[in-house]
């Protein structure tokens, strides 16, 4: 046994279980360590109720889950790829990454996406670094472009980010800053939006993003 | 009445009716999200129109949604929408013209978004033409998509029509722009990228390599940041 | 807790499932509050960040949604999620491990004076000391000790045997031991 390593009893103590005599000074230690535990079990941060909403968004976009899917769940390609060049706006270095689960399906977002080839469906994770902003979310034509229904939340290095779990195909979308400021990706291919702005175009594939 | 005159009204009635229902389902679809109720009825009536030419009108209510959602003014609204009815009527003409017998929606909705971007209405009809109709909408989409990525919209419509014809199926012609894309973060041109794809049907592959050896020197692109693969990880939790 | 008691706990998971899978997903928010309220302590202390632990528990409860047909026995789900859980958690450990600053968990303040701002003190050094602990550890000594499980408890959380639990959470005590008494 190593020279800080409690003793059998002291362990027993340590367990709440019957024990027998050990050393004062072991004792003191390992009521030093359970005060210690005291303290830092009050002081740990809540997570918020935030993240049931977030959950909800994800879970809403997806629609109603396979009774039984095809297989058990598989992760295959993950990826990033950082754009080559530098983003207009200093706010939005937006990155996607793509991680693919086989799935059966029978759900169909709100806003049905262009194709659907095999039932298929990949987590797409939308990353908006914008440390200034006060709040974002992604809007497209997964949700019905509702600015609301796919809030971001943000880490604490200023990265807003959701996680949504889309059909294989095409989508558009834009990331919604602020409430009011719509911004593409300027990671992503660009289109014209009939209404004198650009959305962002992805064409997902069961295969996710391939690796480089 | 005569019977022949009897059945024509009965059917009118019926076509009157689901006309009528399918209207309603299209102000509801935009009532629910608070558009403003003029514009919905203007959008209804062009809605109501496009389904007398065997349009879809799904794409118009999304179209609708999106710009009330982006707050542009009811007029530009009215006109993206029109101008979808447009193109969806070129579209779906160019599909007939192909052999189509009866374009489905998606095939339609592809075709119009396609022809927004800068596709021709006989790009539209070779892609059709590529293969037994199954992979149709996927690939007006898939080209609309590299176009969009910056091929040219020849090139992509090369690519597809390549892929297409080799029976390849849907999901792997969906993999296409992510390829592009990663070929693109490697600095690959977009011209290139095309000839890559076109030469790789010349030598036998049945699909375009996916990953290619970095150039020397790298050019911009990260690792991947994350650890180990979550495969490993998750072989466990299944019961 | 005895395994009956845990079992019966999860009766009522089968049954949110259930209607969850004929289509009412909107249930499935019942099982994001109940277990965010359970675990949601174990992610932010084996991960030693409370951003990183509400990203776990997202990805969690969405491969959760996402596979919930395989979810062979819903009886167990409490379970059977919680292992997804813990694995997101242990990707999250191996991606910032490379990154982690030791004093990065921001503690609550202190309400009271004085001997809690030795408590916090007390607090922060024993989330450094955590850091020290090997994963599995970490694991154990977070169930056995800020979460109050039972060993079988444990057990049936994570599917390991009691002894090799009973293990980890001893070492990981003498590990704390060494440490506490470094950064006295």
């Amino acid at each position: 046994m190593s020279e800080t390593g409690f003793t059998q009893d002291g362990q027993r103590y340590l367990d709440g279980s019957p024990h027998g005599a050990f050393a004062d000074r072991e004792r003191a230690e390992a009521d030093q360590l359970l005060r210690a535990v005291a303290a830092y079990r009050d002081a740990l941060p809540a997570i918020d109720a935030g993240l049931d909403q977030r959950v909800m968004a994800a879970v809403r976009a997806a629609g109603a889950p396979a009774a039984r899917p095809q297989g058990p769940v598989r992760w295959l390609v993950e990826a990033r790829v950082r754009p080559v060049w530098v983003p207009l706006a200093a706010a939005a270095a937006a990155l996607l990454v793509w991680i693919a689960t086989p799935r059966g399906t029978t759900g169909v977002p709100a806003a049905a996406p262009a194709v659907v080839a095999d039932l298929d469906t990949v987590f797409v994770r939308f990353e908006l670094v914008a440390p200034q902003a006060r709040s974002a979310s992604v809007a497209g034509s997964f949700n019905g472009w509702d600015p609301n229904a796919l809030p971001m939340r943000r880490s604490a290095s200023g990265t807003w980010i959701v996680t949504v779990p889309l059909a294989v195909g095409e989508h558009q979308y834009q990331f919604v800053v602020d409430g009011t400021r719509w911004e593409p990706d300027p990671s992503a291919a660009i289109v014209e939006d009939g209404f004198g702005g650009r959305n962002s175009v992805i064409v997902i594939g069961p295969k996710g993003l391939v690796r480089t | 009445m005569t019977r022949y005159s009897l059945v024509f009204a009965a059917v009118m009635v019926l076509a009157a009716e689901s006309a009528a229902a399918q209207q309603a389902d299209v102000r509801a679809r935009l009532s629910a999200r608070n558009v403003d109720a003029s514009l919905a009825d203007a959008v209804a009536a062009v809605a109501a129109d496009a389904a007398g030419q065997n349009l879809p009108t799904a794409p118009l209510v999304d179209k609708t949604l999106e710009g009330w959602a982006k707050h542009a003014p009811p007029d530009r609204i009215l006109a993206a929408v029109r101008q979808s009815v447009t193109r969806m009527a070129e579209a779906r003409q160019a599909a007939l013209s192909a052999g189509m017998t009866q374009p489905p929606p998606d095939v339609v909705a592809a075709g119009a978004e396609a022809l927004g971007r800068g596709m021709r209405s006989d790009q539209i009809t070779s892609i059709v033409r590529a293969d037994d109709h199954a992979s149709t909408a996927v690939g007006l989409r898939v080209a609309s998509a590299l176009a969009a990525q910056g091929m040219a919209m020849n090139d992509a419509v090369a690519v597809v029509t390549r892929s297409m014809r080799a029976r390849q199926r849907p999901r792997e012609i969906l993999d296409l722009p992510s390829t592009m894309r990663a070929l693109q973060a490697q600095g690959m041109s977009a011209p290139d990228i095309g000839r890559h794809f076109l030469r790789d049907g010349d030598e036998g592959g049945d699909r375009p390599v996916s990953g290619q050896p970095l150039p020397p020197g790298g050019t911009g692109v990260r690792p991947p940041r994350e650890g180990p693969s979550p495969e490993g990880h998750d072989r466990h939790h299944h019961n | 807790m005895p395994e009956s008691a845990w079992v019966r706990e999860d009766a009522g998971d089968a049954t949110v499932i259930r209607a969850v899978l004929a289509g009412d997903v909107e249930r499935f928010g019942v099982l994001v509050e109940k277990y965010r309220a359970e675990f949601g302590r174990y992610a932010t202390a084996v991960l030693g960040d409370a951003d990183a632990a509400a990203d776990a528990m997202q990805e969690a409860f969405i491969r959760a949604y996402q596979a919930l047909g395989s979810c062979r026995n819903p009886d167990r789900f409490r379970s059977w999620f919680f292992r997804i859980l813990a694995n997101q958690c242990r990707s999250a450990l191996a991606r910032h491990r490379a990154h982690a600053d030791v004093t990065a968990m921001e503690l609550a303040a202190p309400e009271r004076a004085d001997s809690d701002t030795d408590r916090r003190e007390v607090a922060m050094a024993l989330a450094a000391a955590l850091e020290q602990l090997t994963d599995e550890q970490r694991e154990a000594f977070v169930l056995k000790h800020v979460d109050g499980r039972s060993y079988e408890e444990m057990a049936a959380m994570l599917g390991v045997g009691v002894d090799a639990l009973k293990m980890r959470v001893h070492r990981a005590r003498d590990a704390l031991r060494g440490l506490l008494g470094v950064m006295k």
